[in-house]
């Protein structure tokens, strides 16, 4: 607002004009005002300002300098509006550095999307008032749609590997997890031996105590062959009552000792149901080979043959009285089995 | 065998605070910290010109980010992360927060190239300041040098592009592998 009492010298010595006709040199002045002024108006506000102020301006250096700043804040601006966050801007004080931290809290904000877009969900946005708090939200949900959807998958692959009552490899997954272990014997000349194990007379226990009983008995049993074999022996549930098990690296010798262990404490143990206790047994065929006997193919069906032979061992356990380990015809030159008694 | 130096540092220099102030703690105004920042800056000035000054601040800050690197940092590495840089940014962040040293956040990170652009926000040395003509943070640069230094076992050159003092709200870094 205007004081007379701090007008400037300049203006107080020069004569009194005729009121609404400043003088001459106080119109020119104030024309270059004006003009400066729409200059500077046309800076910000303009869709498209000169490049530089009208030669008759551009005298004044310090104007001069001041426009090609409001330019360069402009131009930033614009860019920022855009989303262009790679310009630079050269300008310093207040409005500049609220511009710049503005393009550094965005440039931060998309080096952490990037890092969570890369699954590091632990970024979090505190520099953006409202949309800090949507975006921070976002990210925990998303967080916590990935856990859950990794647990998915995780149930949906062990579902589809597993039984579901036994927990043990269903009969599918054990033909791709012995399949590989079959070739990988075939290959180094090592013994792979089978074992087809079945409980005898299941049907009466399900006759007898229901199928509640039946199913505790089954994951009895699964958990107990589990507690007896190695990390490294593959047990899967054939079907029905019938379990099959893959025994790496063990000639005939070893299998049917392992065969007579897992008999033996299926046997000698009633198992716990919630009725009391169920006394049951199990019989066992095994097979296997040497490198004597090695295929020439890991094939499915040179697999299968090996398949066959236990299980026609197993029929001749069931048949020879049930509760037995029987053996398919040993290879010749079987070594005896030292390493798993 | 004897120190070259009077006060050769260790973080052992950095003494048992719990011991020595259990009624004030380990925080201070932050005042005091500037007051004994600029008063050092002003005599050294006086003394060996701004240019060495600036030099002698660089390098009392790559030393302390060192040992804030291999005191602080690397005692609260994730030992499942082990050399990983967004680990290492997290830990930062964390430690520069809880310490009350400042915000610290990444515009850019090239590992392959070794090129960070790097803010710092109500830093402990600039924010507030007048406005002055030239860049301030040179302890700054020289901590942020140390951290990165100690990490990846790389020689860095940090300058500051943006501070407080000539007009911005945020101390803006860049850094290079040498």
């Amino acid at each position: 607002m205007g004081d007379p009492n701090t007008a400037t010298p300049e203006f107080r010595d020069t004569p009194q004009p005729e009121k609404d006709s400043p003088p001459t040199g106080e119109a020119e002045a104030i024309e270059l005002l004006e003009i400066a002024l729409r200059q500077l108006e046309d800076s910000v506000f303009a869709g498209s300002p000169p490049a530089s102020p009208p030669a008759r301006l551009s005298e004044i250096g310090s104007l001069k300098e001041f426009y090609s700043s409001l330019l360069a804040i402009r131009q930033f601006t614009l860019a920022l509006a855009n989303g262009d966050l790679s310009q630079s801007l050269q300008v310093k004080g207040h409005l500049a550095g609220a511009l710049k931290s503005l393009q550094a809290s965005l440039r931060h904000l998309t080096w952490q999307t990037q890092r969570i877009a890369e699954g590091d969900f632990s970024h979090r946005v505190d520099f953006m008032g409202e949309f800090s708090t949507a975006f921070n939200t976002m990210v925990e949900r998303l967080q916590e749609t990935r856990a859950e959807n990794a647990r998915l998958i995780e149930d949906i692959q062990r579902l589809a590997i597993t039984d579901p009552l036994t927990g043990l490899f269903n009969r599918r997954h054990f033909f791709n997890v012995t399949t590989l272990e079959f070739e990988r014997s075939r290959r180094y000349r090592n013994p792979v031996s089978l074992i087809m194990m079945d409980i005898d007379h299941f049907k009466h226990v399900n006759d007898q105590y229901g199928h509640t009983v039946g199913d505790q008995v089954l994951r009895a049993v699964a958990s107990r062959c589990r507690e007896t074999l190695r990390k490294t022996d593959v047990l899967g549930r054939y079907g029905g009552e019938e379990f099959i098990v893959l025994l790496p690296e063990t000639g005939l010798n070893c299998a049917r000792l392992v065969a007579e262990r897992l008999r033996k404490c299926i046997a000698d143990t009633p198992i716990s149901v919630s009725d009391g206790q169920v006394s049951i047994t199990v019989s066992l065929g095994v097979s296997g080979y040497s490198a004597d006997s090695c295929p020439s193919e890991a094939t499915a069906e040179n697999f299968e043959k090996y398949i066959n032979l236990a299980d026609g061992a197993l029929y001749r356990a069931k048949n020879g009285g049930r509760n037995q380990v029987v053996v398919s015809d040993p290879p010749p030159n079987e070594q005896p089995c030292l390493e798993r008694i | 065998m004897k120190s070259p130096n009077q006060y050769q540092f260790t973080w052992d220099l950095l003494g048992d605070i719990a011991l020595g102030r259990p009624n004030l703690g380990p925080t201070t105004r932050l005042e005091v910290y500037r007051l004994m920042q600029f008063c050092f800056r002003d005599v050294l000035e006086k003394n060996f010109g701004a240019k060495k000054t600036d030099q002698i601040f660089y390098d009392s800050g790559k030393l302390a980010g060192s040992e804030f690197y291999q005191h602080i940092l690397a005692q609260a590495e994730n030992p499942n992360q082990p050399g990983d840089f967004n680990e290492l940014i997290r830990r930062t962040q964390k430690a520069l927060s809880d310490m009350g040293i400042g915000i610290l956040r990444v515009e850019k990170a090239d590992l392959a190239a070794g090129s960070f652009i790097l803010t710092v926000s109500e830093d402990l040395d600039c924010s507030g300041l007048p406005e002055l003509d030239f860049e301030i943070c040179v302890y700054d640069e020289g901590f942020i040098a140390g951290i990165l230094e100690s990490f990846t076992g790389k020689s860095f050159k940090v300058k500051e592009i943006d501070c407080w003092c000539t007009g911005d709200r945020t101390c803006r870094f860049s850094a290079e592998v040498v």
